[in-house]
């Protein structure tokens, strides 16, 4: 029931991939921008006025900056440096070498990208930003600004500005299609994330109302022998009677030792729903006869044949593995049919690599058909009319089925009331890691 | 065949001593309760239940006489509330002269909350019964 929680939140937070996507874009734009200040600064670098090379050179070190508040998650202040740095360098570059080159028209790309650079829910600062670029743009295109490069043939010119015009398309389409990529891959991790965090919701959801009936249901079972216990001891103070308070101590006793013995089933149970599964090599004659020497003293009287069959190494997680065979072991004895002789237990076990087959046979007192299917369930517990038998906690084959499950094997119960019982394990061996 | 009455040891019901139907899976329950209920009101008479369906066909013969039923909510073949679903559908609830009371060994909200679906179900006591729950019952 619990066993198969899983809890992968925080693996693949969505909120965090967005952000790892939003670093990876501003830093992919902040070296395209070193880029534009380059291939604007080329005319300036072609006539070697050297100055010109202070913007792009001192841009680097801005670019730096930028990198770096980017990998300590700080994006938008990265941004905002970004949005004015470039604009700023940019203007600096047409400023000395005037609008006959057309590096002005770097200022396009860079109004396309900033909406993307800034936080868009803070609209003052988003209008900031794109007023910056587009007054330099204004200022250099209308504003009397003389060129300072020296005399620029009309023939270099008209190549500049197609060079310069074609790499603005060139950066504008590059922009657009970066943001649209950008956009369409957010949205959909977005919709995976989202439909997994659905799913994740509803598994939740179920284990969270399977823990809810578990609760209510042991706090029944724990309850009984305790109300038992307490209801005993106001009867032994009102007694006077040696040999009843005798009595009565008595069967406290034993309904705190059903108590323990509920416990301790609990415990195991939720160490198997809680554990990882291990791998240990399986002797299982050794176990079986190990199981057995357990219960036999319990119970006198109970012709046991063994038949096992292992000839090659066999794994599986021993703890759970221990579980099982003891619980339908200790069941067989229990169950023993007091008119039956001789009262005998059959236990079969067949090895191979693949897998183990294990077969526990008893000639009890039988399960009936409509218990069958109910006995692996929690709290069921079958035949109640049964003197001689006392009470079992009512999870050990509900553990014992888990725990088959955990080591991915399954158990099925063959019965005929009065007759027989037989329950079949089939376990496959567990393949080494990697 | 499974009502047992352990009535002290007259077979007639006695004209002041309060009946007692007792429906409960766990024999030691009986054992415990009989005992106190005895030990309290040593005019009581008590008809014991293991198995609820017989509880149901038995009690539904006698809803006109005045007496308590105490009902266990987790037992086998009926629980409580199927008990209650079944025992409603077949009697004149207005003229019920019972007083059934749950009397189970959770004291969970949830099923608290759900006596309220049978209005008829004069309380919920946890088990074991103590002076308090006896004298609640009979005023």
């Amino acid at each position: 029931m619990l066993s198969n929680i899983k809890l992968p939140l925080g693996s693949e937070n969505p909120s965090r991939f967005v952000q790892e996507r939003e670093k990876e874009f501003l830093g992919n734009i902040a070296w395209f921008c070193l880029a534009v200040l380059i291939l604007a600064s080329l005319p300036a670098i072609y006539y070697q006025v050297w100055i010109v090379l202070f913007a792009p050179c001192s841009f680097v070190f801005f670019l730096g900056i930028v990198l770096y508040l980017t990998r300590k998650g700080l994006i938008i202040v990265a941004g905002n440096v970004l949005s004015f740095i470039t604009s700023l360098f940019l203007f600096l570059i047409c400023w000395m070498e005037g609008k006959t080159t057309g590096a002005h028209l770097y200022f396009l790309p860079l109004i396309v990208v900033i909406p993307y650079l800034i936080d868009c829910n803070n609209n003052t600062q988003l209008i900031l930003h794109i007023l910056h670029p587009t007054i330099h743009a204004l200022w250099i295109n209308f504003g009397d600004i003389p060129p300072r490069l020296p005399q620029i043939s009309a023939e270099v010119q008209d190549l500049y500005t197609i060079f310069n015009f074609g790499f603005v398309v060139f950066l504008c389409q590059f922009f657009a299609y970066l943001i649209i990529s950008h956009n369409t891959e957010s949205t959909y991790q977005l919709r995976t994330s989202e439909k997994m965090l659905r799913t994740q919701n509803e598994e939740l959801v179920k284990i969270n109302q399977e823990l809810d009936r578990f609760v209510y249901s042991i706090s029944h079972e724990l309850r009984a022998p305790l109300a038992s216990a307490i209801g005993l001891g106001n009867l032994i103070r009102e007694e006077q009677d040696v040999d009843e308070i005798q009595k009565y101590n008595d069967i406290m006793v034993q309904n705190l030792m059903r108590l323990d013995l509920l416990m301790g089933d609990i415990l195991k149970y939720s160490r198997n729903a809680r554990y990882e599964i291990r791998r240990d090599p399986i002797e299982f004659e050794k176990e079986i006869e190990e199981s057995i020497r357990q219960y036999q003293y319990l119970h006198a009287g109970v012709e046991i044949r063994t038949n096992i069959q292992q000839s090659t190494d066999f794994f599986t997680d021993r703890y759970r593995f221990r579980i099982v065979l003891n619980n339908l072991i200790s069941n067989a004895f229990r169950y023993q049919n007091p008119y039956q002789s001789p009262k005998e237990m059959h236990i079969a076990c067949q090895v191979d690599d693949k897998r183990a087959l294990l077969k526990v046979r008893d000639n009890g007192v039988g399960i009936a058909v409509e218990d069958q299917t109910r006995i692996f369930e929690m709290f069921y517990r079958a035949g109640n009319q049964m003197p001689h038998v006392k009470p079992g906690s009512g999870l050990g084959l509900y553990i014992a089925k888990e725990s088959i499950q955990k080591m991915s094997g399954h158990i099925n119960v063959v019965s005929q009331i009065g007759e027989f019982t037989e329950f079949t394990v089939e376990i496959p061996s567990m393949q080494p890691v990697g | 065949m499974n009502s047992v009455s352990t009535s002290s040891q007259e077979t007639t019901f006695s004209k002041n001593g309060i009946l007692f139907y007792l429906v409960d899976d766990d024999d030691l329950f009986h054992l415990i309760h009989n005992r106190f209920i005895k030990s309290q009101l040593p005019d009581a008479e008590i008809v014991n239940f293991i198995d609820p369906r017989d509880a149901l066909t038995t009690i539904l013969e006698n809803t006109q006489q005045p007496g308590i039923v105490l009902l266990d909510l987790n037992m086998p073949y009926m629980t409580g509330w199927e008990w209650l679903s079944a025992f409603a559908k077949q009697t004149d609830l207005s003229t019920l002269a019972l007083n059934i009371f749950i009397l189970s060994s959770s004291d969970s909200n949830q099923d608290r909350a759900r006596v309220k679906d049978y209005p008829f179900v004069k309380g919920y006591l946890v088990k074991p019964l103590t002076q308090n729950d006896i004298s609640k019952i009979i005023s």
